[in-house]
């Protein structure tokens, strides 16, 4: 087991350094390790004349990328193996991997073959900015702050499905005029479906306007509440069935539900009130570390998440802030809400504070006051913990285990549970985690190790995965054709 | 119909080549075929089964004694079916055929399992070699199949 952990991820780091011929050869080396005693099983009997209902059995089992290869076995196989309404087996999602500026191609690393699969991207998304990977949809702009084109994308088929421009939703003007990177507006977005025709997204923009609409609608729907929504930061979202989850970060601990009326659909929404008492020690517990202080437990990031046995769950992502010792971090209450995990720029740091623009005040602004570079700045992960909600009253208790087979992926998009029986080193009461903290700035020079998987039980974290290069990001895809 | 002298009810089927197979009533019936017949009373004390040669007949019957058997725990009977399909693909191919016919969904399902693992992480041409398929795409049909998504046949097992 420790061996193909370590094979798996050999190959990823081989592949991520790019040692071609190295990696190829390790794919195949572990290809003929795996490779099933494959002789002597030359068979007769009319296998392509089997009943299509045993095919589609058969399919069932079978992985998407098997059922991709087996559809080009023989024009009957074909008929079977493409119908839409067929199911495969459901995978461990499949890591994403995708390097700013967005170029050709995309990379996507499979756990189970221990294979890096690379897509081609088509032109008209070069360039772009991507939030991550939901429902077998990557979520994409391009654009300008003027005429912002924000789609999904399907890597498998090539499948483009355009959304409602962000210009239908007022404060985007604004916010455009201050921001230099207009495609921050979003801070959360998900989708519904895998299905095109009955998919609903959903958004948080500017930290605490709920969006919504269907692809084919004109404009975004803002929900307005009940006036008194007003002020408190939307943390996370999560849609289930047809009822999309909203956190909100508030000390009152209760649920609403709303009804929401779209364009062709009803939809149901639910608002979670939660808040988070264990952390906030700033005062208690700054440590020095040569030329850092570090902020114990100063930040959380808030995720929702669906339980194996249909719970809906609370993930709380615990993070210590690394600074420079001379760093003032007085903006700390900003930095600690980590919605975006610590790109403060989206928060009020003065009137008329000039450096939002570049996106990266942060260091800026200390540079202007203290004559060094600040830029330093680093978000470690300590831990996480998880509460189940109590739908009817909100209340809510710690999870001391998510299930000893459950796995949980998280990733700046969203969550997805897995009941994994197999044995591929993936192990369980986990939570697989990929939290882009300098992917998402262009210009971030850190490289991040915050990826890898937290042991509920025990609170270990191993970083196996390779270190996010700066401007990477990374996400959990399933894939879906 | 006949008895042993544990009063245990018995079946008789006749398989295509014409072996006769008496076996328990309880075993027999977990084929839905089978119980059906016997429930709509339209078998008489010989149940033909012209679908299934006696080589299969044997197997399925190994197959549904143990499934029979509530004394055998769950993590055992996994063994016996993970053992059970271990089989040459041709028999697999007969013994689906014959699940199919006297539904026994289980049966299926594992020998079904089976066919979906050998396939596991092959190249079409592999699959065609083993499975005796005839390629009846034209070169430039299976070059733009292919092409749609190239990424799936990097690195594939081609023997």
């Amino acid at each position: 087991m420790a061996a193909l952990i370590f094979l798996s991820n050999l190959n990823l780091g081989d592949y991520l350094s790019r040692s071609w011929s190295y990696f190829i050869k390790s794919i195949i080396r572990t290809g003929q390790n795996n490779a099933p005693n494959s002789k002597n099983q030359v068979t007769c009997g009319c296998w392509h004349n089997l009943p299509g209902d045993i095919i589609e059995t058969v399919v069932n089992q079978l992985t998407l990328t098997d059922r991709i290869r087996m559809s080009s076995v023989c024009k009957g196989w074909r008929v079977i193996l493409t119908k839409k309404d067929i199911q495969t087996v459901v995978e461990i999602p499949w890591l994403m991997l995708l390097q700013y500026p967005i170029g050709k191609d995309i990379s996507f690393y499979n756990f189970s073959e221990e294979r890096v699969y690379n897509l081609e991207l088509p032109k008209s998304v070069h360039g772009g900015w991507c939030y991550g990977c939901s429902k077998g949809w990557l979520i994409m702009i391009t654009g300008s702050e003027f005429n912002p084109s924000l789609f999904l994308l399907n890597p498998i088929t090539g499948a483009q499905l355009q959304l409602p421009s962000l210009t239908t939703i007022p404060s985007f003007e604004s916010f455009a005029i201050w921001h230099s990177k207009f495609e921050k507006f979003i801070t959360r977005i998900t989708i519904s479906s895998t299905d095109a025709a009955e998919c609903i997204v959903a958004a948080i923009c500017d930290d605490e306007i709920l969006v919504f609409c269907r692809p084919t609608d004109e404009r975004w729907n803002i929900f307005q509440g009940e006036g008194e929504d007003n002020g408190n930061s939307c943390d996370a979202l999560l849609f289930r069935n047809n009822t999309l989850y909203v956190l909100i970060d508030s000390e009152e601990n209760c649920v609403r539900n709303f009804s929401i009326k779209l364009s062709d659909c009803q939809m149901m929404l639910t608002l979670i009130s939660f808040h988070y008492n264990g952390y906030f020690n700033v005062e208690d517990e700054v440590v020095e570390f040569q030329h850092f202080k570090i902020f114990k437990e100063t930040c959380i990031h808030y995720d929702l998440a669906e339980s194996t046995d249909s719970e809906l769950l609370v993930i709380v992502q615990i993070l210590d802030i690394f600074a420079l010792k001379d760093d003032i971090l007085d903006d700390v209450d900003d930095l600690a809400y980590g919605d975006d995990l610590g790109e403060g720029e989206e928060h009020d740091i003065g009137e008329g504070n000039q450096e939002h623009e570049d996106g990266d005040d942060i260091g800026e602004r200390y540079e202007d006051e203290n004559g060094c570079p600040l830029r330093l700045r680093y978000w470690k992960t300590i831990g996480f913990e998880a509460f189940r909600i109590n739908l009817s009253n909100g209340h809510c208790d710690i999870l001391n285990s998510l299930g000893h087979d459950t796995v949980l992926f998280l990733d700046i998009v969203g969550s997805s549970c897995f009941l994994n029986r197999d044995s591929n080193g993936i192990h369980g009461n986990s939570i697989y985690f990929t939290s882009n903290i300098s992917g998402r700035e262009e210009q971030a020079t850190v490289v991040s190790r915050e990826s890898g998987v937290f042991y509920l039980g025990g609170g270990r974290i191993e970083r196996f995965l390779p270190s996010l290069k700066p401007a990477e990001v990374r996400g959990w895809f399933t894939a879906n054709i | 119909m006949a008895t042993t002298t544990t009063e245990t009810k018995m079946l008789t089927l006749c398989t295509s080549d014409k072996q006769q197979f008496q076996i328990e009533e309880t075993i027999a019936l977990q084929a839905v075929t089978i119980r059906n017949m016997v429930e709509d009373e339209c078998a008489s004390n010989v149940i033909p089964l012209p679908n299934v040669n006696s080589k299969i007949m044997i197997q399925i019957i190994e197959y549904l004694k143990k499934h029979v058997d509530s004394s055998v725990s769950k993590e055992d009977m996994e063994k016996f079916d993970s053992a059970f399909v271990e089989k040459k693909l041709s028999e697999i191919f007969d013994i689906i055929l014959a699940a199919n016919y006297l539904n026994i969904k289980n049966l299926l399902d594992i020998c079904c399992q089976r066919v979906a693992d050998v396939m596991k992480n092959k190249s079409p041409e592999w699959v065609r070699r083993t499975f005796n398929i005839v390629n009846d795409f034209t070169a430039e049909e299976e070059a733009k199949i292919r092409k749609e998504h190239e990424w799936a046949f990097e690195g594939v097992d081609e023997d």
